[in-house]
């Protein structure tokens, strides 16, 4: 059992990317191995190196080697750059493979020489050029690997990339790979093979190599808890390795694997941020914003010029949205009309009266004349304020430009009271947040503040003014929005993240960065070399809507993902 | 026994690993040193030479008699070979085609001391003061 062990320690050790070359003659003054780094078993050849500007992972299969050059503070592959490699006084420049970015491909003789190799790696691209320094490991059993594979995988692999629906069935057999693993894993490790079979099954579709690797043993589960998984893995050369995470904690992600992902990274910075705090409001309508149309008397709806308005329909402000025809019952009508009635009667008679006056003018007093003609007119305007009481209707005009937002009425209906809110008008250029602050003094303090609604819309929002009466114990406040999106409506609830007086240090991410750990504690995924990422338990702040302010567990400098965080979290 | 297993694991891989992990640092003669192999070496553009100092890993100058070494140097986008010689005591010389700016220049060396492997390193000249 012992020899077998060693023998697989060995082989760890063996197929590392670490150069492993020069003597290591152990002296004091500093440490030249560094920090003992957590053993990542590569299963093919594999070069990783890094400098300010560049990230390069050159992988060996068979007489080809692959070259991934991204950028070192990003983590973008790097398209059109000059890639150089020398090794062994023989200087090869790598072609770019067709249908991938930032993948360059070359040949060499050299590659299926046993032994350590030293590189030299060249890169020259549109703004930055470096030289690039890393030793390459070619294992004594490496050479069967098909020498022609190189054009095989590149054709597949192109395929793949270029025809969106394959690369869609690629990730999605990936994350089936993922999520079955994770099911299976709760019985027994002999099932937890099969499920990391699987994964490697889905990364094989991924990265378009398709070299078949059934048969061979995948001894991830067997008894040795201590070893690290894959590390039965040198008998697998030619097939990819998959993502996975390691016994610290740690991700694998190999460079196929990052590219499929889309993972990105930013350079952690030090910054002076304001103090926050998170409150719950809702979108309200500004009162002067807003409006109601409301009947002064009961009557039946009829619908106006333009037909009845609906919900979403836009309105002039003064424009007739219905009429009302008032509701007269029969003693009323009947008084009415024996009123005008009367008028008309009386109408006649001072009709012929006055005349008559006008002809005997001169002949009669003046004042009789005069007389006539007043109670003339006063009897005209009489029978006009009577006889439209029957038939004029109301007008009901929108108060306000904006949106309606409701209607209670239908043509015909009859409305009763004056109480009955028949239209509801809301201006969407005037909305306004109400929030709900429970200690008076941050209250006091908010200056500013920003806000998001549930699909991720973000408003900025500048403070009108906070009430002095206590609503539910919390003070309410009321925020103008500055640039109010499409698509807001009134009682829409919203995160608000108001900045408060003072200053707090951090590095600001963007929210997508912070993920959830196994534990549920906030993580933050540090991209450490160039295919580990390790979880850094962070604790944040809300700095608005979306970014937050990392206050500790991030160092300064270290590049941490920002997009796929999420995806890099599913790798088991 | 695990825990054997891991240490020889560990021991096997902890190996030196590339020169940049050590982060700046300045050395006698005002260039970027870096670790080759177990030594240090630390590299100076003096006008159109540059020069190789070679020390162990405690800073003790080595003597470099029958030692080789060879730069390929970055300016400018262009890449060029330089032989070096050595030059007396712990130096190393070589004269390079350098032109008149010195900024963002990058060097690779491949030393190789005398009855040894060859063992590479390398710098980045960007602001060591040139």
């Amino acid at each position: 059992m012992i020899p077998r062990r060693l023998s697989a320690a060995a082989m760890i050790a063996a197929g590392l990317a670490a150069p492993a070359a020069t003597p290591v003659a152990a002296h004091e003054g500093h440490d030249h191995g560094d920090a003992p780094k957590p053993v990542i078993a590569a299963t093919v050849p594999t070069l990783e190196a890094s400098s300010a500007d560049f990230e390069l992972v050159a992988v060996s299969r068979g007489g080809t080697l692959l070259v991934y050059l991204d950028r070192f503070a990003t983590n973008q592959p790097v398209t059109g750059a000059t890639v150089e490699v020398s090794a062994d006084g023989e200087t090869v420049t790598a072609l770019p493979v067709s249908g991938e970015e930032g993948v360059y491909r070359l040949q060499a003789g050299w590659l299926s020489k046993p032994g350590p190799h030293d590189l030299t790696v060249s890169v020259t691209a549109a703004d930055a050029a470096d030289l690039l320094i890393g030793t390459l490991e070619i294992p004594a059993d490496a050479q069967p690997a098909g020498a022609g594979g190189g054009h095989g995988v590149s054709a597949i692999l192109g395929q793949v990339r270029n025809d969106p629906g394959l690369l869609l069935g690629a990730v999605m057999v990936f994350l089936l790979g993922v999520l079955t693993t994770i099911a299976l894993t709760q019985r027994g490790r002999a099932r937890a093979a099969a499920g990391a079979a699987l994964i490697g099954l889905g990364l094989l579709l991924a990265s378009g190599a398709a070299f078949a690797h059934g048969g061979e043993d995948h001894s991830h589960g067997d008894d040795t808890k201590g070893k690290v998984p894959g590390v039965a893995a040198p008998a697998l050369y030619g097939a990819p390795d998959s993502p996975r995470r390691l016994p610290d904690g740690s991700l694998y992600v190999p460079k196929p694997s990052q590219r499929l992902l889309a993972v990105r990274t930013t350079v952690a910075k030090p910054q002076e941020a304001a103090r926050t705090v998170q409150l719950i409001g809702q979108v309200v309508a500004d009162p002067n914003g807003g409006g109601h149309v409301q009947a002064t008397q009961s009557g039946r709806i009829e619908p106006g010029e333009r037909g009845l308005p609906y919900v979403g329909q836009r309105v002039e402000a003064g424009q007739v949205l219905a009429a009302i025809a008032p509701a007269v019952n029969v003693v009323d009508r009947s008084g009415i009309q024996q009123q005008i009635a009367t008028v008309e009667q009386e109408l006649v008679i001072a009709e012929s009266r006055a005349q008559r006056l006008r002809k005997l003018e001169g002949n009669v007093p003046q004042r009789d004349i005069d007389e006539a003609e007043a109670n003339l007119n006063g009897l005209r305007k009489r029978r006009a304020a009577l006889s439209p009481t029957l038939t004029t209707k109301e007008a009901l005009r929108a108060p306000i430009t904006g949106i309606v937002t409701a209607n209670n009425v239908k043509a015909g209906q009859v409305i009763e009271g004056r109480d009955q809110v028949l239209f509801e008008i809301v201006d969407p250029s005037r909305l306004m947040v109400e929030a709900l602050a429970f200690d008076p003094r941050v209250a006091n303090a908010i200056k500013t503040a920003t806000a998001a609604t549930a699909d991720g819309a973000n408003l900025s929002l500048e403070l009108l003014g906070s009430s002095l009466a206590l609503r539910q114990q919390a003070i309410p406040l009321l925020f103008r929005i500055s640039n109010p999106p499409s698509g807001l409506g009134v009682g829409q609830p919203v995160r608000l993240v108001a900045q408060i007086q003072g200053t707090a240090s951090g590095i600001v991410l963007p929210r997508q960065s912070v993920v959830r750990g196994a534990s549920g504690q906030p993580i933050v995924w540090q991209h450490e070399s160039p295919q580990r990422f390790v979880a850094r338990p962070v604790r944040t702040q809300a700095l608005d809507g979306n970014t937050v302010l990392v206050l500790a567990g991030v160092e300064p400098e270290a590049r941490i993902v920002t997009e796929g965080a999420g995806l890099l979290n599913q790798v088991r | 026994m695990k825990l054997s297993s891991l240490l020889i694991a560990a021991a096997l891989s902890t190996t030196p690993a590339m020169a940049f992990a050590h982060g700046p640092s300045v050395g006698p003669h005002g260039g970027p040193v870096a670790d080759a192999g177990s030594y240090h070496a630390e590299l100076v553009l003096q006008g159109n030479d540059i020069v190789l100092y070679v020390t162990d890993g405690s800073d003790k100058p080595v003597d470099v008699t029958g030692a080789k070494a060879e730069a390929t140097i970055l300016a400018n986008k262009q890449t060029q070979k330089v032989t070096l010689e050595p030059a007396g005591a712990n130096t190393l010389k070589g004269p390079a085609n350098l032109s008149a700016t010195h900024d963002g220049v990058k060097v690779v060396t491949a030393l190789t001391m005398p009855g040894q492997k060859p063992v590479q390193a390398r710098f980045d000249m960007g602001h060591a003061g040139h």
